[in-house]
């Protein structure tokens, strides 16, 4: 499928911008809203992304170092203040989101905002401590950014002054915590709570996590109590070798049928849709991956598709797009197979997920109704409040009886 | 961080509609009780009562079932109680709130804040280790030691204090023993004799629990009559012996032990006797006073007022400086005093008002019974009741109806006030049936099943040992039915 073809449907466009990548003009370079991302980015000494959106509010988001080479197939251009992606002989107008300005705050401690959390499409992410086994036993995820975790944790004063910058600017609807495995009962979970109740103290926000499962299911109970309304529990590959592959950590020291347990029970634990497991799309056989979706959205999960970035023009990305594609609607249909609905995971944006299967042939966009209540003035708001009483209805001391 | 805490939670994954069910139980029982409260209000006074009677059987009623349901914290059903005998009309606000400054409520505070001086100060630990060293001859004389001993406690201070204060002695004679859990018949006779001990005691005295004090004060309220700290004990004490003799040949039946050589538990007992050193002067002051007070309340207590001698009591250890507030504050349950001022005035309430005896009519009165089958009813009544409710809540609620219908049976109203109050102290089978017992389970060396079989046992051996003394023995000192 050529760039002319693709950019005319927004999902292809996110798919392949994501697989083949795109350069900058120099005129756009020239545009605060690059240049300030590329300065910031070079001053902090960690790669930011551009959070550009396509037509139809459809979201991507692009390292802007990948930017800078020159064999990409699109090109972001500017004119007139205007931006626009030409692919072949087509072009599309597109919105280049500005840098969020608490990147350039710094902390009362005197760190950068942008080090502790990164904005992306709405969502706020935030890993607050790098602390992490498969790191320490040289069993490290290959996609971790090793460099970020050679830091020091930040303490909770730090993590709310930023989620409160970000909150101000209005680019926070959701925060998104990261943490690493520790080997303990809680699996490391244990480590986000002073956090969790800090932010959920402070702010009327959803919080998503991405951890690790817990060794005991115990634990998975008290990830829900302690506040957090979404869990991804990622598997990242359903075929074991390659999860072994990429994720030797994951594989060794807790186990894919762990995953598998830990997600069916999170899946009754956590609302309908809040639980939720990556599986990167490109990283194994296309078939792979469909079982991966089945198997999933059996156990009440929602799949979320991040695509196996390469960020190449080449020969072998050619016809990845078309590879792909079919995935998408596969999602779509396995969710409704389900009867899940993706409302709580619009937060992950940068993955192609259920909500943009219609760009691939599927049927009217699901979770769409939700979501825009989601981000409606007051959305939010009713939404945490839901959530909160959910928790509250469903929480109890461990000693009193249920039933 | 204390992750232990955090994993301590429990998510109900079943429906949401269920979950809201259950969780709104409590509302839905609170709107059925206000309901049932308007419509005994609001029914047609029923012939025998009258307009107040029956506000104040809506109350009592309501009373009866949050006691019982413990819905509300027992303290807090009597606060009810209180506000809402003036509210209705049933008698004047200054009258319900005199009632809670009976004679009773201060005894019972007295009493409390006077063992817990005792405890504070080591002195009670030093009289148990005293008296159990004696009974270190073998595992049988252990058992009737931590039998004995307990109840001979429990006759001076309340009985769930003696069952927490031996706890850590009993528990570290049987480490010393490095005997387990699930295994050891000697351990379950150990931590069940010291629990039936206690109970047991407990009801020889004013001072072994709460409610004989309260029994007394209803039974003033009510009738005018009162029953005297010594005319008590000799009435008791022989039902005292009898149980604790059947207790002590139960448990050595059911459990037997497998253990001769104690001489590691007698090591234990002497250990702890060195560890407290000698008396000091503080326990053998506190010792005094509470020696004087015993001998005021038997033997002057009816004229010049039991709990006068007890405030007098304390007042006395303050001026000496032997306990300060914060260590009364700790070791007095201030709940149980609000409850049985709440409790005095819904029996005051439901007596001056006929309630009592209305009720006593449409039920028991009204059942051909001879006064016999009405006491056996009474005290079985009691000492089932008190397996599931709290002791106090059994008085509060039994006893204003059987001293009204004990008129009607020629029974003596102070014999009904016995027949309640003391089958009343008497929870042998469940672990809640008495703090006691709860001490004795929480050693983890009890199951529920021991202590049913033998509890249920003892239940009936007191009904029969409790009729058969009052029937032989009360009438030769004038407490006759
Ligand atoms: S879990 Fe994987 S990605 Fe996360 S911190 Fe550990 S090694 Fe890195």
């Amino acid at each position: 499928m050529s760039a002319s073809t693709t950019i005319k449907n927004p999902g292809l466009l996110k798919l392949d911008l994501t697989i083949r990548g795109m350069k900058i003009s120099r005129d756009a370079l020239a545009t605060p809203e690059i240049s300030r991302t590329l300065r910031l980015s070079q001053e902090i000494g960690a790669a930011l992304e551009l959070d550009i959106v396509l037509p139809e509010n459809v979201m991507v988001n692009i390292p802007i170092r990948e930017c800078l080479a020159e064999d990409r197939p699109y090109t972001l251009t500017e004119k007139d203040g205007r931006f626009f992606i030409i692919g072949g002989d087509a072009k599309t107008e597109v919105w280049v989101a500005p840098l969020a300005g608490f990147y350039e705050k710094k902390t009362s401690t005197g760190v950068s905002m942008a080090k502790i959390g990164r904005t992306y499409a709405g969502y706020l992410a935030i890993s607050p401590t790098p602390v992490c086994e498969f790191i320490f036993q040289e069993l490290a995820c290959r996609y971790c950014d090793l460099e970020a975790k050679k830091g020091r944790a930040w303490s909770v004063e730090e993590v709310v002054e930023t989620v409160e910058a970000a909150v101000a600017e209005g680019v926070a609807e959701y925060i998104c915590l990261n943490v690493g495995y520790t080997d303990s009962p809680d699996g490391g979970i244990a480590l986000l709570e002073p956090y969790i109740k800090a932010i959920k103290h402070r702010f009327d926000l959803l919080v998503c996590v991405q951890a690790q499962p817990p060794t005991s299911d115990e634990w998975i109970d008290a990830t829900y109590a302690m506040g957090i309304d979404s869990i991804a529990y990622n598997l990242e590959a359903y075929d074991p070798d390659v999860f072994e592959g990429i994720a030797p950590g994951k594989m060794r020291l807790i186990g894919r049928d762990r995953y598998f347990e830990a997600l069916k029970y999170a899946a009754k634990i956590f609302p309908s849709g809040a639980v939720v497991s990556n599986l990167i799309v490109g990283l194994e056989s296309i078939a792979s991956t469909l079982k991966g979706i089945d198997m999933l959205a059996a156990l009440g999960v929602i799949p979320t598709l991040p695509v196996y970035r390469l960020a190449t023009d080449s020969e072998e990305t050619m016809g990845r797009v078309e590879a792909m594609a079919p995935v998408f609607l596969h999602l779509q249909n396995a969710l409704k197979r389900n009867k899940l609905s993706p409302t709580w995971i619009s937060h992950f944006n940068l993955a192609l997920n259920a909500i943009d299967g219609h760009y691939f042939g599927g049927e009217a966009p699901l979770g769409q109704r939700w979501q825009k209540v989601l981000k409606s003035k007051h959305g939010g708001r009713i939404a945490h409040s839901i959530s909160n009483v959910r928790r509250r209805l469903r929480v109890r001391p461990a000693d009193d009886e249920v039933g | 961080m204390n992750r232990s805490k955090t994993a301590r939670v429990k998510v109900d994954a079943r429906p949401l509609s269920i979950v809201v069910l259950s969780r709104s139980a409590r509302i839905f029982a609170f709107v059925a009780i206000a309901l049932l409260f308007w419509a005994i209000v609001s029914w047609p006074t029923p012939k025998g009562l009258t307009p107040t009677g029956q506000k104040a059987l809506a109350i009592f009623v309501v009373s009866l079932i949050l006691w019982v349901s413990q819905l509300l914290p027992l303290a807090i059903t009597s606060l009810f109680a209180i506000v809402a005998l003036p509210m209705m009309g049933v008698m004047d606000k200054a009258k319900a709130y005199s009632l809670f400054g009976n004679e009773a409520v201060f005894f019972i505070m007295g009493a409390f804040i006077l063992a817990a001086a005792m405890v504070k100060s080591g002195l009670s630990s030093r009289v148990a280790l005293f008296f159990l060293k004696r009974f270190g001859g073998g595992a049988k004389q252990l058992i009737l030691g931590l039998l004995l001993v307990p109840a001979f406690m429990a006759f001076w201070m309340p009985e769930h204090a003696v069952a927490a204060m031996l706890f850590p002695i009993t528990l570290e004679i049987i480490h010393s023993l490095e005997l387990r859990p699930g295994q050891s018949a000697f351990a379950k006779s150990v931590f069940l004799a010291a629990a039936y001990g206690a109970i047991v005691g407990g009801v020889a005295t004013f001072l072994g629990g709460a409610r004989n004090p309260l029994a007394i004060a209803i039974l003033r309220q009510t009738t005018g009559q009162s029953i005297g700290f010594l005319e008590w004990m000799v009435a008791v004490v022989p039902t005292v012996l009898i149980l604790l003799a059947i207790a002590y040949f139960l448990i050595l039946y059911f459990f037997k032990s497998e253990i001769t050589d104690i001489s590691r538990a007698s090591a234990v007992l002497e250990a702890r006797i060195k560890e407290l050193g000698k008396p000091k002067l503080e326990e053998r002051l506190i010792g005094l006073i509470m020696l004087i007070a015993i001998v005021c309340w038997i033997t002057i207590g009816k004229t010049v007022g039991l709990a006068n001698i007890a405030i007098t009591a304390v007042v006395l250890m303050f001026v000496f400086k032997l306990v300060t507030w914060k260590d009364i504050e700790d070791y007095v349950n201030w709940g149980v005093i609000l409850m049985y001022g709440g409790a005095i005035a819904l029996g005051y309430g439901v007596a001056s008002t006929n309630v009592a005896a209305w009720v006593a009519k449409s039920t028991v009165l009204s059942w051909s019974l001879t006064p016999l089958m009405l006491m056996t009813i009474i005290v079985a009544l009691s000492i089932f009741l008190t397996e599931g409710i709290s002791n106090v809540a059994v008085v509060a609620i039994l006893l204003p109806l059987g001293i009204s219908a004990a008129g009607s049976f020629g029974i003596d109203p102070k014999v009904m006030t016995l027949a309640v109050a003391v089958p009343s102290g008497l929870a042998y089978m469940l672990p809640m049936g008495t703090p006691a017992n709860a001490i004795a389970f929480s050693s983890g060396f009890i199951k529920v099943k021991d202590m049913v079989k033998i509890g249920f046992i003892l239940n009936v051996s007191s009904i029969i040992v409790f009729i058969v003394i009052a029937k032989v023995y009360w009438p030769l000192l004038g407490l006759k039915f």
